[in-house]
């Protein structure tokens, strides 16, 4: 096993000094034990994050907010997981400040930027793409944005402000992933790319010239420009140094992308299944998991139960059975995570489950979808070297700092900032192992 | 010295406190304003002593002209405070502030122009490189990220923002865009298809389902039509299409054929695609009872591609069969389908040209470059099997005999035009250089001239406007003009122009803005401006809930029509310079005979959206009661007068509607326990913080109450749970919902006058047309112009105000727009 996910690099050290080369910040322990192929390398941590469009019902979400700490009973949705409730800490009272607007907060869920609704808004980076800029080069894929039906990643956001676009087809994830090239693809790959860095330089030196004869509120989007295309040039270098690595190897089929629309259920689960493969064979570290719901007519089938309404409306409703049906959506979303926590903890990684070293945080920027209400959020963390099995109760009012959670995670992945976004200082109560 | 040096402070103090308009700004501010908007309370997101009046930011300058608009419009401070200033007060806050923001504004609008550095968006990305290219159907807007609004705009420059996957996208689709231009190797060989279509419909493996048919005519009774079957594109391109199809009916229990009646009207329509990403090729009308001819048409087919009839009017699949209904249905009888093509009218097509010139073709070997010349223009292009035989034995190559002469040749032309404006030798010979260092890594002529044309389109010449403060020259003026009414680079005819020097002269600009709107590509104008000023953007965004409103399951025509109308409406005001009252009213409306069906209007026949007369009194006309705008501002099941309320403030009358706060419960609507709506709402308002806002969303929200969630009249509201039963069959289907509450829209639009139909608020809107009008404006000229309204711009839109008394034809408000300095000027 350990075999198929640290595959041994033939150039370990030339892939070093490109890596300095093109100016990318080294993760150096890690870097080091890749490059002794001999010895057991040690195992990274990964991270997950799952929001999900509709929000979690939270009457049925929340353990009680008096039943706190440890031993505490597990919540209607929560008893879906009952066989890990060690490994996860449930949080109540926590909620992203400024991160309002209803729907619009998802932008913000990983970011915390604040007034997503506003016309004049703008993103700030997400805490998968500060993690990436930091171990993002040691995998094929810096990071996964994957959704549902297509949405997008939502989630995800560079520095810049940029949502990254996501992938929602498995099959083709798939094959990004285990299928290799053949050779004289992998030439042309390398051509397309050194030709991209020719262009690049080229474009370059023209902004450049830009520069000179432009004013100066202008000049601001030049040099945004000049940025970016610095960035992509650097891009295309680690793309590179990827290309001439053999691909992992998997046991796992190529899957079958599901067309039917109102199957989001089986889409989840089999999207959690790719998470997985690609978490096991270290191609990357870091992905994000929009649980998009199509378009806002669109029925959330699960097999057994007679939904009658569209996902979003159920949401929406009032009466007491449309509630119910709601409830049976939020159970199968919880069902399909179980199967997650299943699939990660029985897997090992380098002696260890990859459930210990993957931290996944599953959540929705809606606290009550029916409102739009963006405070209270419902939020769980799982597995990642964390002491769980615990509620952890904050003012469900006055909300507790949810970017404290995120430097915590941050932490977790060996990236010690002293802040992240509107942070205050790591969770109080969440300890590492 | 110490004396001189205190002197100087104090000095430099008071100057910079010495400006009394400030200074009574600040303390009207402190007395009037600073009690809510302070650092403690910051009512409504707001602290007014956190902002000075030096007036260096956009974000300063937005601030203080909407307190002038707050304290102007007498909403500040609120009536119910005591202090109020006086008449005298007043007048020396409006004269001192606006004093103040014409002054600072001024300044930097001289010095940096009101628009920034703007970048093209995707939108305006794709349609430059198919004018470009000559490709009218290249598709590479999906492969760039999403631009962000700014004002409900993308193309504000202050919202744009880049990052690297910006760069590669553009890498990557100007790639894409040339690969598709690029056409080697033999010219196609002609593709001829012709089918009958088959006797069995396969549902599953296991089930086969024998088909109704009549005498060698299959009868289709369901809206998804028929599938040309096995047809396979070999190359993307026009093809003649065919279809042997008539309006029919047919027996179902006998299987049996039954005359249909003359007048049977059923329009079909031909379609490529899957069902999310249709090309529509033709919508027309089916003859009746017979054909014997082909009915053909001209398409698009990409290779590999698929061709189906689409029964419009037929009901959508059922699920189950209907039981209870007379087995004879309307049906579309069909025999067969023929495809022939490509159509190929020069070879090689222009886009290749546009690349190559006349540069002959050849065979490539391996004497010619190191590395082998790049295929990927055929996999995306050919699929026929001709092209595979010949490829595997050659590989086509452009032949160049002097590479560099025929490069400065090409890529002069492709930058100009590109660049859209004439590139210059410094900036061409960058291009060529680029051409020479990768012919000298090995690569062939072709590949190396491709590397110069992508890095061309990645250039920030081709990706953003080049305007200097001050007035625009002749080719930033061509391309903020052909940006606006074209969304595209400007055309030869108008380079030419600017070449001249002659755009800048009023006349000539205005024979421009003619000859630009009567041009098809002025489409491209009305769609774009349409989607964002009404929304119309998020109109698939929901979909109607098919048990409260089955007859809208599965309507693709009627959703394709509903959007064409609000296309169609515009674009005639603007081809016939009708009023802009029409916006809020019309004796007319544009309707095909499915529209016609929505709205209730008789005698209207076939698929073309035309004017179509209005009765007396009619409920309909106008922008506000279109389908299309009722549809985006519902949601699918339900209605709500806030939405269609706070649309109807930020779209058409100009009023200016904060967020909502966070943590607001919803307003019961549709099938909610309260036992009205209005009583529902009156509540809602009774409560002052709601009040506030709500006093100026609701009740003009409820002058479009009487519509559903597709625009369709209403007396009733339905439900799914409660209510009177409504047994009867809609499309097939037995219908499931009630009918529950009656509809109720009496309302007063505030300071305006209570209305009890929408009949009559129209009536109260158009008393306040100057304000619509002067709203109009302001949507048109950022959408033309890339930036926001600023406080000084306001002289410039009451100058047009002035004119628009005597003539406010939607084309004259456009020429007023093109001839002022706001366009005019950076």
């Amino acid at each position: 096993m350990i075999k198929d996910t640290f595959w041994i690099r033939p150039k370990a050290l030339s892939r070093r000094t490109a890596l300095k080369a093109a100016g990318v910040s080294l993760a150096l322990p890690f870097l080091e034990s890749m490059a002794a192929p001999g010895k057991a390398p040690k195992n990274p941590y990964r991270m997950l994050s799952v929001l999900c469009e509709m929000g979690y019902t939270s009457d049925y979400f929340f353990p009680d907010a008096k039943d706190t700490g440890k031993n505490y009973k597990l919540s209607p949705y929560l008893q879906n997981l009952k066989d890990f409730k060690n490994d996860f800490t449930v949080f109540s009272g926590i909620s992203i400040p400024g991160a309002n607007g209803g729907h619009s907060a998802s932008k913000s869920f990983l970011s915390c930027a604040t007034n997503p609704a506003a016309s004049s808004f703008k993103n700030t980076i997400s805490l998968d793409q500060k993690m990436a800029q930091k171990v993002g080069h040691l995998t094929r894929f810096p990071t996964l944005p994957l959704s549902i039906t297509g949405k997008g990643s939502m989630m995800a956001i560079l520095d810049s402000g940029v949502t990254l676009p996501a992938i929602s087809h498995p099959s083709e994830l798939y094959k990004m992933m285990f299928i290799e090239g053949k050779q004289s693809s992998i030439e042309a790959r390398v051509n397309d790319i050194e030709r991209g860095k020719s262009i690049l330089d080229v474009v370059t030196g023209e902004t450049q010239k830009l520069n000179r004869k432009i004013s100066k509120n202008d000049r601001q989007k030049v040099d945004e420009f000049l940025v970016s295309v610095r960035e992509a040039e650097k891009h295309l270098q680690i793309q590179k140094d990827w290309v001439h690595q053999t691909k992992p190897k998997t046991k796992a089929k190529q899957p079958k992308d599901i067309t039917d629309r109102s199957a989001l259920g089986m889409k989840i689960r089999l999207m959690y299944k790719m998470v997985k493969l690609a978490f096991e064979t270290d191609s990357t570290r870091i992905a994000t998991l929009y649980l998009d719901g199509g378009d806002f007519g669109n029925i959330y089938n699960v097999p057994g139960a007679k939904i009658t309404d569209g996902w979003h409306p159920l949401t929406h409703a009032f009466k007491d059975n449309k509630k119910k049906i709601l409830k049976n959506i939020d159970d199968d979303l919880f069902k399909a995570f179980a199967g997650l926590l299943k699939d990660l903890k029985s897997t090992k990684v380098g002696g260890e489950d990859l459930l210990s070293k993957t931290m996944i945080l599953n959540g929705s920027n809606l606290g009550h979808a029916g409102r739009h209400s963006n405070d209270n959020l419902p939020v769980l963390l799982a597995g990642g070297g964390f002491k769980h099995g615990q509620h952890l109760a904050f003012d469900r009012k006055n909300n507790y700092n949810q970017a404290n959670l995120y430097l915590s995670m941050l932490h977790r992945m060996g990236i010690n900032e002293s802040k992240f976004a509107s942070s205050s200082g790591t969770m109080k109560g969440l300890e590492l192992i | 010295m110490k004396f001189f040096i205190f002197g100087l402070i104090a000095f430099i103090t008071l100057g910079a406190a010495a400006d009394p308009r400030i200074d009574y700004i600040k303390k009207f501010t402190s007395r009037y304003c600073a009690d809510c908007h302070d650092e403690d309370l910051e009512k409504g997101g707001l602290d007014i002593t956190h902002y000075n009046l030096s007036l260096d930011t956009l974000e300063e300058e937005r601030m203080w002209s909407n307190s002038y608009d707050r304290v102007m419009h007498k909403e500040m401070p609120p009536k119910k405070k005591k202090k109020q200033p006086s008449a005298n007060e007043l007048a020396a806050f409006k004269k001192n502030l606006t004093s103040l923001l014409n002054e600072s504004v001024v300044k930097t609008q001289k010095s940096y122009g009101r628009t920034l550095y703007r970048r093209i968006t995707r939108e305006e990305y794709e349609n430059t490189l198919r004018d470009l290219f000559e490709l009218p159907q290249l598709k590479v807007k999906d492969m760039l990220p999403e631009d962000q609004s700014t004002g409900g705009y993308d193309n504000v420059t202050v919202g744009q923002n880049l990052s690297r996957m910006n760069i590669q996208s553009y890498m990557d689709a100007s790639e894409y865009a040339i690969d598709m231009a690029t056409t080697l190797g033999p010219k196609p060989t002609p593709y001829k298809y012709e089918a009958t279509v088959v006797d069995y419909h396969k549902h599953t493996k296991k089930h086969k389902h024998k088909r109704p048919k009549d005498n060698g005519w299959y009868h289709i009774r369901l809206n998804h039509g028929e599938e040309a079957n096995k047809l396979y594109t070999p190359y993307s391109g026009m093809y003649k299409i065919g279809v042997k199809a008539f309006a029919g009916k047919y027996d179902y229990s006998k299987l049996k054929a039954v005359t249909a009646p003359a007048d049977a009207e059923r329009v079909v329509s031909l379609i490529s695609g899957s069902q999310t990403n249709t090309i529509v090729h033709d919508t027309f009308t089916l003859p009746v009872n017979k054909c014997d001819n082909y009915i053909t048409k001209v398409g698009y087919i990409p290779a590999g591609g698929s061709l189906r009839l689409r029964a419009n009017d037929l009901p959508p699949n059922p699920n189950k069969p209907p039981t209870g209904l007379p087995p004879i249905y309307d049906s579309v009888a069909i025999k067969g389908f023929m495809v022939e093509g490509p159509i190929i009218s020069e070879w090689p097509p222009k886009s290749h040209k546009v690349l190559f010139g006349d540069l002959p073709q050849g065979k490539w070997s391996a004497s010619m470059s190191k590395i082998k010349p790049e295929n990927k223009y055929y996999k995306r292009n050919y699929r026929d099997r001709n092209w595979k035989r010949f490829s595997s034995k050659n590989t086509p190559v452009i032949i160049s005999k002097n590479p560099t002469a025929d490069a400065q040749k090409l890529i002069s032309r492709f930058a100009t035009k590109a660049f859209r404006r004439p590139a210059t030798t410094e900036q061409v010979s960058v291009y060529v250089n680029l051409l020479k260092s990768q012919m000298n890594k090995g690569y062939c002529f072709q590949d190396a001239l491709k590397s110069s044309y992508m890095a061309i389109l990645c250039s920030p010449d081709f990706l953003y406007f080049h305007e200097k403060p001050g007035a625009l020259d002749n080719y930033a003026l061509a391309n903020r003009l052909s940006y606006f009414l074209w969304k595209s680079s400007p055309d030869d005819k108008l380079m030419e122009i600017a070449n001249s020097g002659k755009l800048t002269n009023s006349k000539v600009l205005a024979s421009q803005v003619d000859r630009m709107l009567a041009d098809p590509k002025s489409d491209r104008f009305v769609k774009s401006f349409i989607n964002q000023w009404l929304d119309l953007k998020k109109f698939e965004d929901t979909e109607p809930d098919f048990d409260l409103f089955p007859e809208y399951k599965k309507d693709f025509w009627l959703k394709e029509s509903m959007k064409d109308e609000t296309y169609a409406y515009f674009k005639y005001l603007i081809t016939k310079n009708l009023s802009a009252s029409n916006i809020i009213d019309s004796n007319f409306i544009m309707a095909n005979r499915r529209l016609a069906e929505l709205y209730d209007l008789k005698g209207v026949k076939g698929h073309d959206v035309k004017p179509v007369k209005l009765p007396k009194n009619s409920i309909r006309g106008g922008l506000l009661t279109q389908g299309s705008v009722l549809k985006v501002t519902a949601n699918g099941a339900t209605t709500s007068p806030v939405k269609r309320g706070v649309w109807m403030a930020e779209k058409i009358l100009g009023v200016h509607i904060p967020p909502p706060p966070a943590n607001v419960p919803p307003i019961k609507t549709e099938g909610a326990d309260v036992k009205t709506l209005q009583q529902q709402f009156a509540k809602h308002r009774e409560n002052a913080s709601c009040a506030a806002c709500h006093k100026k969303i609701d009740p003009i929200g409820f002058a479009l109450e009487s519509f559903d969630v597709m625009g369709g009249y209403r007396e009733n509201y339905r439900s799914l749970e409660e209510g009177k039963d409504v047994n009867g069959f809609v499309k097939l289907r037995k219908t499931i919902y009630k009918l529950n509450g009656d509809v109720d829209i009496t309302s007063e639009y505030p300071g305006h006058g209570r209305f009890k139909t929408t009949q009559e608020f129209k009536k109260i809107v158009m008393k306040n047309k100057p304000q619509v009008v002067q709203h109009f404006l302001k949507n048109l000229i950022t959408f033309a112009t890339g930036a926001e309204l600023q406080f000084t711009d306001r002289y410039v839109i009451s100058q047009i105000m002035k004119k628009s008394a005597k003539d406010d034809g939607i084309k004259s408000l456009i020429h007023q727009v093109t001839q002022s300095r706001l366009f005019r000027y950076k």
